[in-house]
């Protein structure tokens, strides 16, 4: 299989000038040299917190990754760092459809901006709205709902918003996703684009204000569509070799499943198809007992033993069942060459991360966070990082959000950067 | 902008700067939902809770405003001023400045909050004088009172919602006259309907066996070739059709482009469109200009159904012109599937407006509003011919005219909607496909040859819904029914001798196919404690009274639980495998000795007990497998009862509380939005109504269909 790496596309795209968005759509803040590789980033999620006495290291403990679920990090020390000490500051509503909803928000907790909960743009949008104009698609949201129905509320099931109210719809069809990213399926007809984009410009000038903004949803959508439609096809020329790793046969199980997501998620990056990502391993308060393969030889509800602390042990299993299927997607990010001698994961910030602490008390401090990657800057990796009593999770998005481009001095109730994780080296 | 509740929970004087003990804002935390939930936020009214003092005529403004300031302003100003008093009220929430009815009216919003939040007993807070329940009430009453006083009070703010899945399948079956349904919805568990003949009046005795797919699995459809289109969510404790929940990203479009496309271009919708020769075939395919003028007479028609309401000018050249730059490059039948396609992928078909504030004072728009608005409420879907003739001629406005309409389309085979969209998400019958019941302990659950038994519990439940709504019956069958469809295979799983059932005939071969039968014990009948039921509020190896009575509460009642609060915990579940059921009562109740919990749990836990004597996969059991014997007492509003027949007399003696919760659920479907305290006064009326006429399901639907709240599309003021 050939190799398609983010050099041979730049290089490509240096010498034809075939790909002139590169200029015209990159915001100034983000012009450097073509041959330097682009920044990612991506998020997985867990739901429902973690076992923190097996996450989190005892007083005394020198190892960071000594802890029981940790464990698995062993395989790739080198490149993460274990982030403890992270907070959040709950007010309002329901614990579990604020965890995920309201993990990225760029709200202040106390702003009730959807229903009651602060839900608004989150920083994986904030940074695809600037990083994203440069790729196909400005993000992919993916999520391992396997469920075809799932009948949970939105906010449990998705962490990635474009504001309030407004979720970006997460995919959890393998099949669809590779089809989207790469396939032919979706020929679009420009005429008819044009069409309904006109229909609604006509129909929008009938509306008022709130009817106004459900439309913006629906003419903006179209745009996306338009906008992706060049820039894929001349990105997609580059594509021969691409395999698709998705089978006719289903995953049967949850490690499947996850890794699988998790490689379209590796391909996407790899091909420049986008920059941000996001994959959310399963929704908040899932009730639906899942398979995890090697761990249970049955089914077993993740949400409903977390609420009960005979099961502790079992819970734990599941956490470093996760994070197993971080440490796979990991390797795969390091072992694929992304130009210039460096690895795609070098230029990738990836974050194992959940809403909650302790699941079982609906603990909002203490929150679990590890980021694999050198984020493009060189991050100090092979370590742990201890934070001050009460930072908010929002200082680490501040520090990220900035470092993938963002100008901004604060987002949501953060108090500062998280400056022990990024400051200059 | 920030919430009352907010504002109302952070800053007090009581509550000292950020060292919350937890326990106050756990406790605080739970009634601030169920303040902030607005179906649930009246008290029970059941029971004999005083209701309005002042007089239901539209009363004078002037005696309105006398009322005000000699009766509730001084209580205001008894149980509020400490706080929210003069400049530095607390959350800035200043009652002082309130002195006449017309200050109310003209803050409408933060009036609504204020009394949602006294009647919630969120305020005056714990420590705090507090009204008394007919302090509050008067209160409660004046301020809804003014409110139908005023016209002006309620400011329809109503969106555009996009159409679901449901009512996106629903609809394009409808507009291009499929001759079955295409769409391989997981929503439909039934497959087979011929047995559904509403107009009859009359259910059947034998349900000929379903060819029932397991829910949620997809069948191949009528077009194999079409692709998908994601599902949308319901928002808590609602429906699918909330005009919050239906929010539309790249995803989503690139899904409906794709789809449309699909549709027209399947190899075998020629066969399946009933337009074919009217809209998709021109006889004379040679001249251009002839074939565009064709197409545009046929698109007035076609847009006219597609939108609801007849196309302008613009619409229709539009539409004509794309067809025009299709035909270029095709030939016709391609390029009416073309143009078609973007119409189905078109704003106007994709978004419904029938809500819309637009409407002005026109009476035609408003009638082809009001037809869909039926339409989409009864059957999930567009109007029908009939329909628009009557919105065209105007023939939609008055009370007799909507009856003659509802009554027809109560007897048409549409409604079935009703059961399959409104019934299962009212039941959550979806949630019996999750449950994952531990194949070692309940090893009959799982078969090689056919669906596990929950599958038939949900056909169970439907075919319950279908009678009610069909044979026009008291929604007390909901309760206390004392018949349901049984096939062998749920009999054998009950429990349940055929022998010994009225309604079995043994002549059949087929182990699926349901019969009418007769319950032999009134443990079984209606909703509660059905298969259905049971399965769906247990975990894998033993029951959950904590879900079983959150169900209750909120499926009979309407009246759901506040969910866990944060740094509680929430003890329950049992998800392990092999583990042995220990005794959920006594852990329970561990759990209940904290005050923090039993705010709650004291409501939701002892309802669930009542149930005990049904396991997890819903089979009647006299003791726990250790063999202890099992204690299926119960309690709800401090009655005491044992049993699940007990417990539906219980429930039966507060039967207004189970109507007018079921008037809410129907009402939220209907209306497509979360209702609102200003709502409560025209739903007690229609619960009224319900109760007068024998509590016949076919009120239900009339009286929300006449109610002001469907007609007038008005929304209060949001926040």
């Amino acid at each position: 299989m050939k190799q398609i790496t983010r050099r041979t596309l730049l290089q490509g795209a240096a010498a034809s000038l075939a790909l002139p968005w590169l200029e015209i759509m990159r915001p100034a803040k983000l012009v450097t040299s073509v041959t330097e590789p682009a920044k990612r980033i991506a998020f997985m999620y867990i739901p429902n917190g973690v076992i923190s006495q097996h996450w989190f290291p005892g007083e005394g403990v020198v190892d960071f990754l000594a802890p029981q679920s940790l464990r698995p990090l062993e395989a790739i020390r080198d490149e993460v760092v274990v982030i403890n000490g992270l907070n959040r500051t709950y007010l309002n509503g329901e614990p579990h459809s604020q965890c995920g909803s309201c993990w990225m928000t760029s709200a202040r907790p106390d702003e009730a901006l959807d229903g009651n909960t602060a839900i608004s743009t989150t920083l994986d949008q904030l940074i695809a709205r600037q990083a994203g104009s440069q790729t196909p698609f400005p993000s992919l949201e993916l999520s391992c709902n396997s469920f075809v129905d799932n009948m949970e509320p939105k906010m449990f099931d998705a962490i990635s918003w474009y504001g309030p109210g407004h979720d970006a719809k997460s995919m959890s069809n393998p099949a669809a996703v590779f089809d989207r990213l790469f396939g032919t399926a979706a020929k679009f007809n420009q005429s008819v684009l044009d069409t309904i984009l006109e229909d609604a410009r006509d129909l929008r000038k009938a509306l008022g204000k709130d009817d106004q903004r459900k439309l913006d949803e629906y003419m903006e959508s179209v745009r996306a569509i338009e906008q992706r439609l060049g820039k894929q096809e001349s990105s997609q020329q580059n594509l021969t070799g691409i395999i698709n790793p998705v089978t006719d046969k289903e995953p049967t199980n949850r490690g499947e499943y996850i890794r699988l997501m998790g490689d379209l998620i590796v391909m996407a990056f790899k091909t420049d198809q986008t920059r941000v990502a996001s994959l959310m391993v399963a929704p908040e308060r899932w009730e639906t007992p899942q398979m995890y393969d090697s761990v249970f030889d049955r089914p077993v509800s993740h949400h409903q033993m977390t609420h009960d602390d005979e099961f502790d042990e079992q819970v734990a299993k599941i956490d470093r069942f996760h994070v197993e299927q971080f440490v796979y997607l990991v390797k795969q990010l390091r072992s694929t060459p992304d130009g210039d001698g460096t690895s795609l994961l070098d230029n990738t910030f990836f974050l194992l991360g959940s809403g909650l602490g302790d699941g079982n008390s609906h603990s909002y401090s203490q929150l679990p966070m590890v980021i694999a990657g050198k984020g493009g800057r060189g991050i100090e990796t092979c370590r742990q990082v201890d934070c001050a009593p009460g930072t908010p999770l929002a200082n680490l998005w501040l520090s990220l959000g900035r470092e993938m481009g963002i100008e901004m001095n604060e987002f949501a109730d953060s108090t500062g950067t998280l400056d022990a994780y990024v400051s200059d080296i | 902008m920030i919430s009352f509740i907010t504002v109302l929970l952070t800053p007090c004087r009581w509550i000292p700067g950020r060292l919350i003990p937890i326990v106050v804002v756990s406790f605080l935390w739970c009634w601030a939902l169920m303040c902030i939930e607005p179906s649930s936020s009246s008290a029970p009214s059941g029971s004999a809770s005083p209701r309005p003092q002042f007089a239901k005529e539209p009363g004078s403004n002037a005696s309105r405003n006398d009322e005000f300031t000699d009766l509730i302003k001084p209580l205001l100003a008894n149980y509020c001023q400490e706080c929210h008093w003069g400049e530095d009220a607390e959350s800035e929430l200043d009652l002082s400045k309130f002195d006449t009815m017309e200050s109310v009216r003209n803050d409408h919003p933060t009036w609504e909050k204020i009394v949602d939040a006294i009647s919630t007993d969120l305020m005056p807070p714990e420590d705090s004088p507090r009204p008394t329940d007919a302090e509050v009430e008067q209160i409660r009453s004046w301020f809804l009172q003014s409110i139908a006083d005023n016209p002006n009070a309620q400011v329809p703010v109503s969106t555009i919602r996009r159409l679901n899945r449901t009512e996106y399948e629903n609809s394009v079956r409808d507009l291009l006259r499929l001759r079955n349904d295409v769409f391989d919805n997981p929503n439909q568990v039934v497959i087979t309907t011929e047995y559904f003949q509403p107009s009859t009046h009359r259910m059947p005795d034998y349900v000929l066996a379903m060819s029932c797919n397991s829910y949620a699995q997809r069948k191949p459809g009528e077009l194999p070739g079409i692709s998908e289109l994601p599902g949308d969510p319901p928002v808590m404790h609602g429906f699918n059709n909330d005009q919050t929940t239906l929010s539309l990203s790249p995803v989503y479009m690139e899904a409906s482009l794709a789809l449309a496309q699909s549709i027209v271009n399947d190899e075998n919708f020629p066969h399946q469109t009933q337009l074919r020769d009217s809209l998709f075939v021109a006889a004379d395919a040679s001249d251009g200009d002839l074939l565009t003028a064709l197409a545009r007479q046929r698109l007035t028609t076609f847009l006219a159904r597609a939108f609801r309401r007849p196309a302008t000018g613009n619409e229709l050249d539009r539409y004509s012109n794309l067809f025009r730059r299709e035909l270029e490059k095709s030939d016709y039948t391609q390029a009416m599937k073309t143009t078609v396609a973007a119409i189905l992928a078109s704003p106007s078909f994709l978004f419904r407006r029938d809500r819309a504030t637009d409407e002005g004072g026109n009476d035609f728009a408003r009638s082809y509003a009001m037809a869909s608005r039926l339409s989409y409420f009864l059957w999930g879907s567009m109007p029908d011919d009939e329909l628009f003739q009557a919105a065209a001629e105007g023939r939609l406005s008055t009370d007799a005219d909507i009856l003659v309409q509802v009554r027809r389309m109560m007897v048409d085979r549409k409604i079935k909607s009703l059961a399959t969209d409104f019934g299962m998400q009212w039941l959550k019958l979806n949630k019996v496909n999750s449950a994952r019941p531990d194949k070692d302990l309940f090893p009959g659950w799982y078969r090689k040859d056919s669906d596990s038994p929950g599958v038939s519990m949900m056909i169970e439940q439907l075919l319950l819904f279908e009678t009610i709504l069909v044979e026009d019956r008291s929604i007390l069958d909901f309760i206390n029914a004392d018949f349901s469809y049984l096939n062998r295979s749920l009999m054998d799983w009950y429990y349940i001798e055929p022998e010994k059932l009225i309604g079995y005939k043994p002549d059949t071969e087929s182990f699926e196919d349901f019969f009418r039968i007769q319950w032999p014990t009134r443990h079984r009948g209606g909703i509660v404690a059905s298969g259905a039921m049971l399965v769906s509020t247990s975990a894998t190896t033993r029951t959950s009274p904590v879900y079983r009575g959150a169900w209750i509460l909120e499926v009979v009642f309407n009246q759901p639980p506040p969910p866990p609060p944060p740094n509680v915990p929430a003890l329950d579940g049992d998800g392990t495998p092999g583990k042995a059921n220990t005794n959920v009562r006594e852990k329970l109740a561990v759990h209940r000795a904290n005050a923090t919990c039993a705010v709650c749990h004291d409501r939701i836990d002892p309802v669930g007990f009542a149930l005990e004597n049904f396991d997890p996969v819903g089979r009647f059991r006299k003791t726990y497998p250790d063999g202890s014997d099992i204690d299926a007492t119960g309690q709800l509003d401090g009655e005491v009862y044992e049993g699940a027949a007990r417990f539906k007399n219980v429930i039966l003696r507060q039967k207004d509380r189970f109507v007018l919760g079921f008037v809410k659920h129907v009402a939220q479907y209907a209306l497509g939005r979360a209702l609102r305290i200003t709502d409560e006064p025209e739903l007690e009326r229609i619960a009224a109504r319900v109760a007068e006429r024998e509590y016949r399901f076919s009120v239900v639907i009339e009286e929300i269909a006449l109610s002001k709240l469907f007609r007038t599309s008005m929304l209060s003021q949001q926040d």
